[in-house]
């Protein structure tokens, strides 16, 4: 968390929230005490200051914080808001990338955090129906008995939530082969802006009319609160076998991913690893990173242990076609380990390099990442901002992550800037703005270099269709120029305090 | 008589005269044949057809390579049949992206010839004829057996550009494998029956085709020896693409395809045979419809709970089963078949014009009060005169 505990009360932040504070209605607070319990509303300053964050950028402060356990109370609690007109923002773990969980316009927060039991394990029809607080770890850790798991696997699945990660459409390193959270997600139950509690897809394929679960799935939590989630749980595989592929160059490491695709082989991942990040990483995780090399690319593939070894082979001949110096192949558990260390210690690692960062997300076609990386060093060169690469290569997913030091006057600026600049070579590549954290606040305003006025206006209707107005996490995935809570003024210390506790 | 002769001088000042004629039975749909038929040259031209239809009250449904008697129930009202055919063109195809994106009017079998060159494919496998188009199947949302592998149209579908009933034309999704900028209403038109919008150009996912594949089958003692054998196929990780439980004269078999590198069919096939132990072998057959009948059903039902559904069907019922997905799909000979399948919540899928005329297809109450509210409240925002296929989709949306 961003706040530690060594934060008094007496601190100027508090009176900030206090003063924040001074118009809510002493009745919203009673009314939500009377729908969900005392003990779970929470509007003390100290209290709501917790939830002013994410693993972002922006903040907004809450007027009120309440933790339901049933549904049954998310609704009571929607409709509250409701009468008091004022808006609600869902929360999970509050790893969010993109500042989803935040309240830009306070209102209400809603904790999805004591929400947190499986209902339903169900081996035979291999399927999971959790509630919204569940961490996507816990739900394979609960299938493994049965020999299944929960196939998306974001880099915050120790801490984030199922609920965020339907919310935002999360994504990982295996959904290369494995697609995002919507391709898992069978079926919802959710809350409506009217507080009705409805139930959208199911355990059986093929109930009819729209696809409402897969609208849902990524809306940001702007049309619904999700209450309840039917997972779909995949065998786990046979055999997996990682390979560390060690290059001299960036071109010929991200020539290589497509001649891996090209090569007929889909692995379940395909990580690349820069040299800025390798250099970062290896003091911490004694990976064996050479310290002269440019890129990595950490390649996995798995399946039936005859197909493993087929596709193994034929990735270590192709990275070998491509210039790779070095190739290491983790065949055990624990060498398959050794080989991601560096690759999921990576993003704590940079924060030895420079006091902040600022992790980017967009995508570009996989053809293009040669072209589109060489732009970002360019580009980053030219600002004279430090970058660190580690990212999704084979769906093209880049994460630049810029090292600046907000100390120095203007830097955040320029990496807002730079950041932008960067989000426009991936969508002039044919790309993406986001890829798996979200549209959320920060790149609102970019929707309009992707979509068209009339795109947007179809998005917003239906966004009126479900009654949601502006009432559920208002300010994300429109552009607006309306500043999230006091943000604007904010940013750039703000941007200082993303740090190692952030997930890519 | 003379609305219609209108009709067509207004279309044809939209869409040019050689792409208007008068509607006739070729268009009809579920037995209602439309007063003009307009096949569009451009994108922008079909916008504007809607356009024209959307300030007249007029009825359009998208038409693409007229496979009679799919899904959907009669048509309350039909005006204008708008062909798609002619936006049928690869847009861009980049192997080296897996991805594809083309005109709506393209038919599968175009499609699958375009993949194939380049040793790809898009896993598209409904039972439904090579000449049918991607927009109506991703209207329609047809998928088949190797759904259980490689997922159904909603999955690799990561791109649309729709006309909207009010005649916007609008994208959905993008040209990346991987993208959560905005609605993905992508999941919204799959499957609406054109009922929201009219597609004119989808960007799927393609993948490698695989290096070997083999059909395998044999006898079962039980529909629960069947579906059981294939999901422990599943859960063992055999490169299962596909499961399909049958029966006849009184004997239950499951055919299973098995694709993948060669190392791994034939290592599947081993297992697969030692699964099923002394069980009588049988050719293997991919078998991708069901033959006969009158009236297409699918029934669905956590896979757990199929055997016990399959036995429970009367003896001489023609069906196939999916049984890791949990869904069978059926022939009735007549009309007197549906209610205790209906009952079980069946979904009609085909029937002929006089059958679908006396029934609701998705069930006598296919949407809950609440689902039902934002469905309705859905297509009032995206078709706000209901010009679009009126009457077709559940709830008669």
């Amino acid at each position: 968390m961003p706040l530690s505990g060594e934060i008094s009360t007496a601190s100027p932040l508090f009176d900030r929230a206090r003063a924040r504070l001074a118009p809510v209605a002493a009745s919203l607070i009673k009314d939500l005490q009377s729908a969900i319990g005392v003990k779970h509303v929470l509007h003390a300053p100290e209290d709501l200051l917790v939830y002013e964050y994410d693993a972002t950028i922006e903040r907004g402060l809450p007027e009120a914080v309440v933790l339901p356990e049933t549904t049954a109370e998310v609704a009571a609690a929607v409709r509250v808001a409701k009468r008091h007109g004022v808006p609600v923002t869902a929360r999970g773990s509050g790893t969010g990338l993109s500042g989803g969980a935040i309240p830009c316009e306070g209102g209400i927060v809603i904790v999805t955090a004591r929400m947190d039991r499986i209902l339903k394990l169900d081996p035979a029809n291999r399927l999971a129906v959790v509630q919204p607080g569940v961490i996507n770890l816990d739900i394979s850790k609960a299938a493994a008995p049965h020999g299944l798991y929960y196939a998306p696997d974001p880099s915050s699945q120790k801490a984030c939530s199922i609920g965020g990660n339907v919310a935002q459409n999360a994504g990982g390193p295996h959904t290369l082969r494995y697609g995002s959270t919507v391709n898992h997600v069978l079926g919802l139950e959710i809350v409506t802006p009217d507080g009705d509690i409805v139930t959208l897809g199911g355990e059986a394929l093929g109930a009819p009319g729209y696809d409402l679960t897969g609208l849902v799935v990524g809306s940001e939590g702007t049309l619904a609160i999700v209450t309840a989630v039917v997972v779909r749980l995949l065998p786990q595989a046979q055999a997996t076998i990682t390979l560390l592929a060690v290059f001299d160059e960036v071109r010929q490491a991200s020539e290589a991913v497509s001649a891996i695709i090209a090569a007929g082989v889909l692995p379940a991942a395909l990580e690349m690893i820069d040299g800025k990040t390798m250099q970062a990483v290896e003091p911490f995780v004694n990976a064996g990173y050479p310290p002269d090399a440019d890129a990595a690319l950490l390649i996995e593939v798995e399946g039936l242990e005859e197909e493993t070894s087929e596709q193994a082979e034929a990735v270590r001949a192709t990275c070998e076609v491509s210039g790779a110096r070095e190739i290491r192949i983790g065949m055990s558990p624990d060498e398959r380990e050794k080989l991601w260390a560096g690759r999921k210690g990576a993003l704590g690692a940079l924060g030895r390099l420079a006091p902040s960062y600022y992790i980017l997300d967009g995508v570009v076609p996989r053809t293009r990442l040669p072209d589109v990386l060489s732009g970002v060093y360019e580009a980053c060169e030219r600002y004279d901002m430090p970058v660190a690469n580690v990212f999704h290569a084979g769906d093209g997913n880049l994460h630049p992550n810029l090292m600046f030091d907000d100390r120095v006057p203007g830097a955040a600026e320029r990496v807002l800037e730079l950041g932008e600049e960067i989000m426009r070579l991936c969508v002039d590549a044919g790309g993406s703005i986001t890829g798996e954290h979200g549209v959320g606040f920060e790149k609102r305003n970019y929707m309009s270099w992707i979509f068209s006025d009339d795109d947007l206006a179809v998005m917003a209707r239906v966004k009126s269709a479900f009654g949601a107005e502006e009432r559920f996490n208002p300010g994300k995935v429109f552009p607006s120029s309306k500043g999230c809570g006091e943000v604007s003024s904010r940013m750039k210390t703000a941007i200082a305090k993303i740090g190692p506790d952030a997930y890519v | 008589m003379e609305r219609r002769a209108n009709l067509l001088t207004e279309l044809q000042s939209i869409a040019g005269a050689e792409n208007v004629r008068p509607g006739d039975d070729e268009f009809a749909v579920d037995g209602v044949a439309p007063q003009a038929v307009v096949r569009p040259a451009t994108v922008e031209a079909a916008a504007a057809v809607v356009r024209h239809a959307n300030a007249n009250r007029l009825a359009v449904i998208p038409i693409g390579g007229k496979q009679r008697g799919g899904p959907g129930n009669v048509p309350a009202r039909y005006d204008i049949g708008l062909d798609v055919t002619a936006l049928s063109e690869i847009i861009e195809y980049e192997p080296g992206d897996l991805t594809i994106t083309c005109g709506a009017g393209i038919t599968l079998g175009e499609l699958r010839k375009a993949t194939a060159a380049a040793g790809q494919m898009v896993p598209f496998d409904p039972e439904i004829a090579g000449e049918a188009s991607v927009g109506g199947v991703l209207a329609a949302d047809l998928w088949g057996p190797s759904r259980v592998s490689l997922g159904g149209p909603r999955d690799f579908t990561i791109g649309l550009r729709v006309i909207t009933g009010d005649g916007l034309t609008t994208r959905a999704g993008g040209r990346v494998v991987k993208n959560v900028a905005g609605y993905d209403l992508c999941k919204l038109y799959v499957g609406s029956l054109g009922t929201l919008a009219v597609i004119t150009e989808a960007t799927f996912k393609v993948q490698p085709v695989p290096k070997a594949t083999r059909e395998l089958a044999f006898t079962a003692a039980s529909a629960a020896d069947a579906c059981g054998i294939a999901g422990e196929s599943l859960m063992r990780g055999l490169s299962l693409q596909s499961a399909v439980v049958t029966r006849a004269d009184e004997r239950w078999r499951l055919d299973i395809t098995l694709a993948g590198s060669e190392a791994a069919v034939e290592r599947s096939a081993r297992e697969f045979a030692s699964l099923s132990g002394d069980r009588e072998q049988e050719t293997g057959d991919k078998i991708g419809h069901v033959e006969g009948g009158l009236i297409g059903v699918r029934v669905a039902a956590p896979p757990s709970e199929l055997p016990a559904l399959l036995e429970g069907l009367p003896g001489d019922a023609h069906f196939l089963a999916y049984p890791t997905l949990g869904v069978v799909r059926l022939r009735l000979k007549d009309e007197g078949e549906l209610p205790p399948l209906v009952a079980m919540g069946a979904v009609v899928e085909d029937a002929p014009p006089d059958v679908k005329r006396r029934i609701d297809v998705f069930g006598p109450e296919p949407l809950s009060s609440a689902t039902g509210g934002l469905m309705r409240s859905i297509k009032a925002q995206l078709d706000p005169n209901g010009v679009l296929s009126p009457g077709r989709f559940v709830g008669r949306l």
